[in-house]
């Protein structure tokens, strides 16, 4: 089990590595991803929805330039999903085939004990590497080159099921009962990420380094803008930044997620609109609010959420 | 540095943030990565990899800001008189050290940076880190004090002034000298007291809450009660809900099993389990919300609305001169507080009178109970000497699976005046003194070993 230590010698050059990529990280999230990769620890990524965890592990992988392999979370992943599962299928299969091979092999045995005693010799062969498929948690560990695993949204499994993560996060291994304990390759890079439905246990934080991504400041957020709509005016994007940074404030069901700034800024581009008026922001307000009651809020309160006409 | 992080962590620990050894190596290496010279990288490298939770995070912060704030470049300035006249005196031990120990005579030559660190030494040696009091901190000063030569720096600096003035040439050197002490030392203790005693403090202040009788508590306190109770239940409930889960696997289901394999021609690939299906235990609380149990009655009623996660079929009565149902007013959720206020409010006044009270119950809930139902009674069983309606009672708890009376009185106070408590407890399974927030939890710990 052995990693290089990237190329990347310091947080900065990450963040440049990550930059390129169009993901603008701030220096917090760039000094998480570094040191995740050096103590060769799971990064638990915590924020409100849609601030960049998920796209966080992509710019990861992109700017690491290794494969990503995902699991997403839901109530009910269970090992057989997340981890291995013998294919039954393929072991059907096999035992039909060789059914004259095992006739021929039995055949010449004497008695039930001495078939049962080749039998067991079958067993192993039926139960090896080659019948496992593996699922992504599995899958991260046998990369040749590494890879970066991303467990996506882990609030929403079970806590059984986090317990079964345990092994894999402290010591990149996985014990199969019939097989033995398969260890990683190469360290992969984890990434968890959660939305704080519930609360995780005290062991999965101990084994992770955590990160809590909050919405973007400003200045931040005019700068993921202007990475990913490279048309858009400086000046478009800081009165969008602007206006969402005041919606924040407000007391919404769904404050506006950073994806919801750059849809709507596309929107706006699509309507060739060159400021923030009135007409333009009540046409397409729901592109940015999806509950209707925060966006009649939003109306009545929109002469001092827009910046006074020059 | 490894000695200043131990240091950190301890702190760290004390104030409330679970560091594990494994963690303290992580911090070790990273800034075996990162270095020293970056504050701010440092502050967040470490807050990646010690604090774990948002309000960790704060509480993080906080901690780092005080550990690693030197003080040096907070509000104690050098004096700028010492250095200047440093200056002019060239050099500094022409003039006569006339009677000065050694080590004084160091002390009026070192520099600001060295002096605090005089005094950072001096104070280890006294160990302030063990303060505990706010009070404590004369002590320490005076510990620190005594280290640093200071009754002889007082007896000097009396004798050059009772000469002539300026007599003694360095008698302004000294003077200067014992204000930056003095300042430097109460600031060292101020500091190691939010470090260390603060928490301490907190600690204790805990400790007092739990087990203090709830009445004798004041409206301030009942206020951290309330936060007391939110990081108990939070912790049954992590501890219970994990429970309710472990019995589930049962036998192989034969039936499902074949039936599922059947697409394998029979063979026997995947197995299937029996599960066994347990009824959950109904929860009927019967709280006396009377004047004389009132401010008890307001943390029991807390502590059953915060158990809803484990407790979810649980139904509350409160009584004090008639009975009526509240379960929907605390489930609905709002401001809990209010809802209790308002309970207390309603249904609060007026004498208690168990007769009726338990005649209500058995005609709203008696038909709800059975065998897998726990019945919770809570109130001090004072009827005004009124009948205590003990046949009710009875048929009650023979409906019940259980039944369990909590009493905020002292026992010292059972069966006294018009206490009829130990006829109720004939027909209990157990009774139990609530008095103190330490009490009900024990109360409620045992309700869940019991029930879940």
């Amino acid at each position: 089990m052995t990693m290089d230590i990237d190329a990347l010698q310091s947080p900065a050059e990450l963040a440049t590595a990550l930059g390129s990529g169009g993901y603008i990280a701030s220096e917090e999230v760039s000094l998480a991803l570094y040191l995740a990769r050096h103590l060769q620890k799971p990064l638990l990524v915590e924020g409100p929805p849609g601030v960049g965890k998920t796209e966080l592990a992509k710019a990861a992988a992109a700017a690491l330039d290794l494969p990503l392999i995902r699991l997403q979370c839901y109530e009910g992943v269970d090992e057989a999903k997340a981890l291995y599962e013998w294919k039954y299928g393929k072991q059907l299969l096999y035992t039909q085939v060789l059914k004259q091979q095992l006739d021929r092999i039995l055949g010449d045995s004497s008695g039930l004990a001495a078939s049962v005693e080749k039998l067991h010799a079958m067993d192993d062969i039926f139960f090896s590497e080659r019948f496992i498929e593996p699922r992504p948690l599995l899958k991260a560990l046998q990369q040749e080159e590494g890879s970066v695993l991303l467990i996506d949204e882990v609030d929403k499994s079970e806590e059984e099921f986090e317990a079964l993560l345990l092994e894999i996060l402290s010591d990149y291994q996985v014990s199969i009962p019939e097989i033995g304990t398969i260890s990683a390759r190469r360290v992969p890079l984890v990434i968890l990420t959660s939305n704080q439905n519930r609360e995780l246990s005290d062991a999965l934080r101990r084994r992770c380094l955590h990160l809590y991504i909050p919405f973007p400041g400003m200045e931040q957020e005019i700068a993921i803008l202007r990475s990913r709509l490279p048309d858009i005016a400086q000046q478009l994007a800081a009165a969008l930044a602007a206006f969402v940074d005041r919606l924040r404030q407000l007391d919404l069901n769904k404050q506006p997620a950073i994806s919801e700034t750059i849809d709507w800024a596309r929107a706006l581009l699509l309507l060739h609109a060159n400021s923030l008026d009135r007409e333009v922001v009540l046409s397409t307000l729901n592109v940015l609010l999806k509950h209707q009651a925060d966006i009649d809020n939003v109306a009545d309160q929109l002469p001092q959420l827009l910046p006074p006409a020059p | 540095m490894e000695a200043e992080l131990v240091g950190f962590i301890s702190a760290l620990r004390r104030a409330g943030l679970p560091v594990s050894s494994d963690e303290t190596l992580a911090a070790a290496e990273s800034i075996r990565i990162l270095g020293f010279d970056n504050r701010r990288q440092l502050k967040s490298a470490l807050s990646l990899v010690l604090a774990k939770t948002e309000p960790d995070k704060q509480r993080f912060s906080e901690c780092f800001e005080r550990f690693y704030n030197t003080g040096a470049t907070q509000g104690v300035e050098a004096n700028p008189q010492v250095e200047t006249r440093r200056q002019e005196d060239q050099p500094p031990q022409a003039i006569s050290d006339q009677g000065l120990t050694p080590s004084l005579s160091n002390l009026l030559q070192a520099s600001h940076e060295q002096l605090r660190l005089s005094v950072q030494q001096a104070g280890e040696n006294a160990g302030v880190e063990n303060i505990r009091l706010f009070t404590q901190r004369g002590v320490f000063l005076r510990r620190i004090l005594q280290q640093l030569d200071w009754p002889e720096l007082q007896q000097k600096m009396l004798d050059a002034s009772q000469g002539a003035p300026g007599r003694h040439p360095r008698l302004a050197d000294m003077q200067n000298l014992s204000a930056n002490i003095q300042a430097l030392a109460r600031d060292y203790i101020d500091r190691q007291y939010a470090l260390h005693g603060q928490p301490r403090s907190a600690q204790m202040r805990e400790q007092m809450l739990m087990q203090t009788r709830i009445n004798q508590l004041d409206p301030g306190q009942i206020a951290s009660c309330r936060k007391l109770v939110a990081r108990i239940v939070k912790r049954l409930t992590r501890h219970f809900k994990r429970r309710k889960r472990y019995y589930r696997r049962g036998m192989l289901d034969l039936h499902t099993t074949l039936r599922h394999n059947m697409s394998n021609e029979g063979i026997l690939f995947k197995l299937r389990w029996r599960r066994k299906h347990r009824d959950r235990p109904r929860v009927f609380v019967l709280c006396d919300v009377s004047g004389s149990v009132r401010q008890y009655a307001e943390l029991m009623l807390l502590f059953v609305y915060s158990l809803q996660d484990i407790l979810p079929r649980a139904q509350c009565y409160a009584f004090a001169s008639r009975l009526e149902n509240i379960t929907a007013l605390l489930k609905a959720r709002g401001d809990i507080e209010q809802a209790i206020a308002t309970t207390l409010r309603r249904i609060g006044g007026g004498a208690t009178d168990y007769a009726s009270a338990l005649d209500d119950f058995c005609r709203e809930a008696g038909p709800m109970l059975n065998r897998n139902s726990v019945l919770i009674v809570f109130g001090d069983a004072r009827n005004n000497h009124g009948d205590p309606s003990l046949d009710t009672f009875h048929r009650l708890t023979g409906k019940a699976g259980s039944t369990y009376w909590l009493n905020p009185e002292s026992h010292f106070l059972w069966n006294t005046g018009d206490s009829v408590i130990a006829d109720y407890a004939r027909d209990c399974d157990g009774l139990f003194e609530a008095s103190t927030l330490e009490q009900l939890e024990q109360f409620c710990e045992y309700l869940l070993r019991k029930t879940l």
